[in-house]
């Protein structure tokens, strides 16, 4: 008990002014561009690696390496990578760290407390989200031109899909992951579903985000387009109910589609991209429908 | 030709030595009562002539034949076994339990025969406990599991018994009546090798006794040669009063331990 | 007599509750299809109802097929490990020999030894099985006394468990982290005839191998020697009793995951009922745990639908309890 007092004693003073110059610094940092950034969630990673100035970003996360989660698996490979633990963190004396709103509580609560200035950035659901995700990250770097242009080259780009005129009844598509999950409305899955111009089978059954659909309700539920998520390299038994052998047969008889998780795990403008594939296979079920009617 | 011949038998359980080079037979209408103090290797002499105790050297064989050339259904029918652990682990019915004497007769799972079922009736109603047929045996006061155990033994109707220590537990009544059944199935032409702490019963019942003392059998006789005050003075450490003269045959009646 | 007719009895009405819940698998789903529908889509097929063909025998034929059977394992191997050790405490989940079968099979999947060669998958669980068993039987001895079985299995399981963790944890998979609550609690969901084809066989050999112990088991109610003397070779019981339960446990694990108390509860239920015969107890119990394992299942489907609800859940629900007031009263009746 003694031995704890006399150390605690030791250490308050330390911690006191360690908080004191933090303040001043946050007081300092919040009108400049920050100029060593470290960003410890896969989506602030690829937002920042895109609109960063050289040098600006000094380390990001891990994950943003892996193939089947990141659009910028490559580019990564040209950063330094954190753990993405305080401690890691810390050690690179950041003078702002970009998290998501899912990053552990725990690891942004001991970084504020630390001093360092934290940004949170929340999962984008739609395209507007994403715009405007982009658009904050050019505000907290400094870069408000890099990030508008990249946001009004996305919304062209996603208002040109939207515009186009729907021919026939509607094309029924599900999206189905690994588990048996599926994508509702409050999910960026939806989202591209409608920008592709298909009736999302999850949204019109009620089920919103993340939701479990079963296999047989799915399969009842006959939808035009059965979207699958891509797999990742090591196997689990979770994206087993991707190879079960009802799931072959109905790809056989319907459009079938497969997106790549990267496209849709972090709301990016290379979401854009997996919204083209989808198109090209409504566009395809048309196609089959005008020449089954001809 | 006699039910059991041991020739030469060493058993080696570990480092210790328990028997060397016993021999003992039994032959048709003989019981035999086998005796020794607490150690004396009774339990591993009788484990090792049905082979379920590993031999390190000699000649065993059951009704004429080697027990190594006999299969273990072939043994079990020649040879019951009532060890002195009496164990029963499920709460099974006392007939189902005595039934289990008749498992070296059957095969698969085939109901009892007429014969099975005669002899599951007689063996219980020589131990007394036809009228706890029906009651699950671990519901049984420790004697009468040890009869209903004994009847188990009893119905596997083989030509020689070993039995250790089956009147441990058993009211004096209970004693007498398992005695003399041992007698009647000697008048049947059956054996008996029973290992026996109550010196009484050995002297009385047994027509031979075997006195085994630290793996050796000291002497073998008719009871009346090996039970003197004397002999059991120097193996027991036991005063014994042994009388002859009462008209009821020997009497052994420890009385105390010896000053030595 | 009238013991036979019981037993008879018996069995015919835990057939009958066996054969209802298997129907009732067959019939109840988040689908809502009409009986009349279903069973003719599943018998007959037809056209124009590809899709009910599909869910029939694609979906809910295996996951049916495949509760059956792993109930039924796990109610045979519980009832003959208790059996053979004299112990009601014994069952394949306590033991550890589902944890380890389930290290197998987590060992063949994610290292993707299952994908190139799908045999990998019940071999490796079956294993892992055979290990436990091994460990746990050379732990307890000949005469293993109840807390000598459970600390053994306790040891096992917790090993197994926790390298059951390291090795999803190791996997770069985001999936797999997850999948440990699999593994450890078990499930039916999205099963397909593809499971069916590579656990059945196994399931089915180790059944008739268990079932040949019967008999040895029932000699064995008077302990070793009196078994052996009755002409029981017991190094016969329990190569069977060994295999068996590998071979048993092993497939099932390999295609539902470690599914736990159904081999306690089921055998000890039914024990009165069979007049403590352990012969008697393996087909009931085998029944039994098919009934218990089938009624779980539709538990899970029906309490939450869209949870994914693991069958351990419901199992341990139902057994945890029971293992509770079984350690009670073998303690009563030990001292």
């Amino acid at each position: 008990m003694l031995w704890l007092r006399s150390k605690t004693a030791r250490f308050l003073p330390g911690r006191f002014l360690l908080v004191l110059l933090s303040l001043c610094g946050l007081a300092g940092t919040s009108w400049a561009a920050p100029a060593r950034v470290v960003s410890v969630n896969l989506c602030t990673d690829q937002m920042a690696m895109m609109i960063a100035a050289p040098g600006q970003l000094r380390a990001i996360s891990i994950l943003a390496r892996d193939k089947r989660s990141s659009a910028m698996a490559a580019a990564a490979e040209l950063y330094p990578v954190t753990s993405g633990q305080a401690e890691d963190v810390f050690r690179l004396d950041p003078d702002l760290v970009l998290a998501g709103t899912y990053t552990t509580a725990v690891t942004v609560q001991m970084l504020t407390r630390l001093g360092v200035r934290v940004e949170l950035f929340e999962p984008a659901t739609s395209f507007a989200a994403i715009a405007a995700n982009l658009r904050r990250m050019g505000q907290v770097l400094g870069r408000e031109a890099v990030a508008e242009q990249l946001a009004v080259e996305m919304e062209t780009a996603v208002a040109a899909l939207s515009s186009g005129p729907s021919a026939g009844p509607a094309v029924r598509a599900v999206f189905l992951d690994a588990n048996s999950y599926t994508a509702g409305p409050g999910n960026l899955v939806h989202a591209m579903l409608q920008t592709a111009g298909l009736e999302n089978i999850a949204a019109s059954r009620g089920l919103l985000g993340t939701a479990r659909l079963p296999l047989e309700v799915l399969l009842l539920a006959k939808p035009d387009i059965l979207i699958t998520a891509s797999r990742f390299d090591a196997p689990s038994v979770g994206e087993a109910v991707l190879d079960h052998p009802a799931l072959a047969e109905l790809r056989h008889r319907t459009g079938a589609a497969v997106i790549a998780g990267q496209s849709y795990t972090c709301g990016l403008p290379q979401t854009l991209a997996a919204v083209q594939a989808l198109v090209a296979a409504r566009e395809a079920v048309q196609a089959r429908r005008l020449s089954a009617r001809d | 030709m006699s039910l059991l011949d041991v020739q030469n038998l060493s058993v080696r359980l570990g480092r210790t030595d328990v028997l060397h080079s016993v021999s003992i037979t039994i032959a048709p209408g003989e019981v035999v009562g086998l005796i020794g103090p607490n150690g004396a290797g009774k339990t591993t002499l009788m484990r090792a002539a049905l082979g379920l105790a590993p031999r390190t050297g000699g000649d065993v064989a059951i009704s004429g034949e080697a027990l190594d050339s006999l299969t273990p259904g072939e043994r079990a029918r020649r040879v019951a076994w009532l060890p002195q652990e009496r164990e029963i682990a499920w709460p099974i019915a006392v007939r189902r339990l005595v039934a289990l004497g008749r498992a070296p007769y059957r095969t698969g799972f085939e109901a009892l025969s007429a014969e099975d079922q005669r002899a599951i009736m007689q063996a219980m109603e020589q131990t007394g406990v036809t009228h706890l047929a029906d009651r699950p045996a671990t519901a049984l006061s420790g004697g009468e599991r040890a009869r209903v155990l004994i009847a188990r033994a009893l119905a596997q109707a083989a030509p020689l018994l070993l039995a250790d220590e089956p009147t441990a537990g058993l009211d004096p009544g209970h004693q007498i009546d398992l005695m003399q059944t041992f007698r009647g199935m000697a008048g049947n032409g059956q054996g008996v090798l029973a290992s026996l702490h109550d010196l009484g019963l050995a002297a009385r019942w047994c027509d031979r006794v075997v006195l085994l003392y630290a793996g050796r059998i000291v002497v073998e006789g008719a009871p009346s040669e090996v039970l003197t005050p004397d002999r059991l003075r120097a193996v027991y450490g036991i005063e014994a009063l042994v009388r002859t003269d009462d008209g009821q045959g020997l009497t052994v009646l420890p009385v105390g331990r010896s000053g030595v | 007599m009238t013991e036979d007719r019981r037993f008879a009895l018996l069995l015919t009405g835990l057939s009958l509750v066996t054969l209802g819940l298997f129907a009732a698998s067959l019939l109840i789903g988040p689908a809502g299809l009409r009986i009349g529908e279903s069973l003719n889509a599943l018998l007959f097929g037809g056209a124009g109802h590809e899709a009910t063909v599909l869910v029939m025998r694609e979906i809910r034929l295996p996951r049916a097929i495949l509760g059956l059977m792993v109930g039924a394992s796990l109610g045979l191997s519980g009832a003959v490990l208790q059996g053979y050790l004299r112990n009601p405490l014994a069952e394949p989940g306590l033991i550890g020999i589902s944890g380890s079968a389930s290290l197998g099979a987590v060992l063949a999947i994610y290292t993707g030894m299952a994908a190139a060669l799908p045999l990998a998958l019940p071999l490796m669980a079956l294993a892992g099985a055979l290990l436990a068993v091994l460990v746990v039987f050379a732990i307890a001895g000949r005469r293993g006394g109840s807390l000598t079985v459970i600390l053994a299995g306790i040891a096992v399981s917790s090993l197994a468990g926790a390298l059951v963790s390291l090795a999803l944890n190791l996997s770069p998979n985001p999936f797999a982290a997850l999948e440990i609550v699999f593994w450890m609690l078990g499930s039916l969901a999205d099963r397909s005839m593809q499971h069916v084809g590579l656990a059945a066989p196994f399931m089915l050999v180790g059944w008739l191998l268990l079932a040949g112990a019967g008999r040895g088991l029932d000699a064995l109610t008077l302990g070793e020697d009196a078994a052996a003397a009755l002409g029981v070779r017991l190094g016969r019981v329990r190569l069977l009793a060994v295999v068996g339960t590998a071979l048993a446990v092993g497939a099932a694990t390999a295609v539902a995951g470690a599914i736990g108390f159904v081999g306690l509860v089921v055998p000890h239920l039914l024990r009165p009922l069979v007049g403590a015969q352990p012969s008697r107890l393996l087909p009931a119990s085998a029944l039994g745990g098919a009934a218990l394992l089938l009624a779980s299942d539709l538990a899970v489907r029906l309490i939450a639908p869209d949870r994914d609800l693991k069958l351990g859940v419901v199992t341990a629900l139902v057994g945890a309890p029971f293992f509770v007031w079984l350690v009670l009263k073998t303690r009563r009746e030990t001292l």
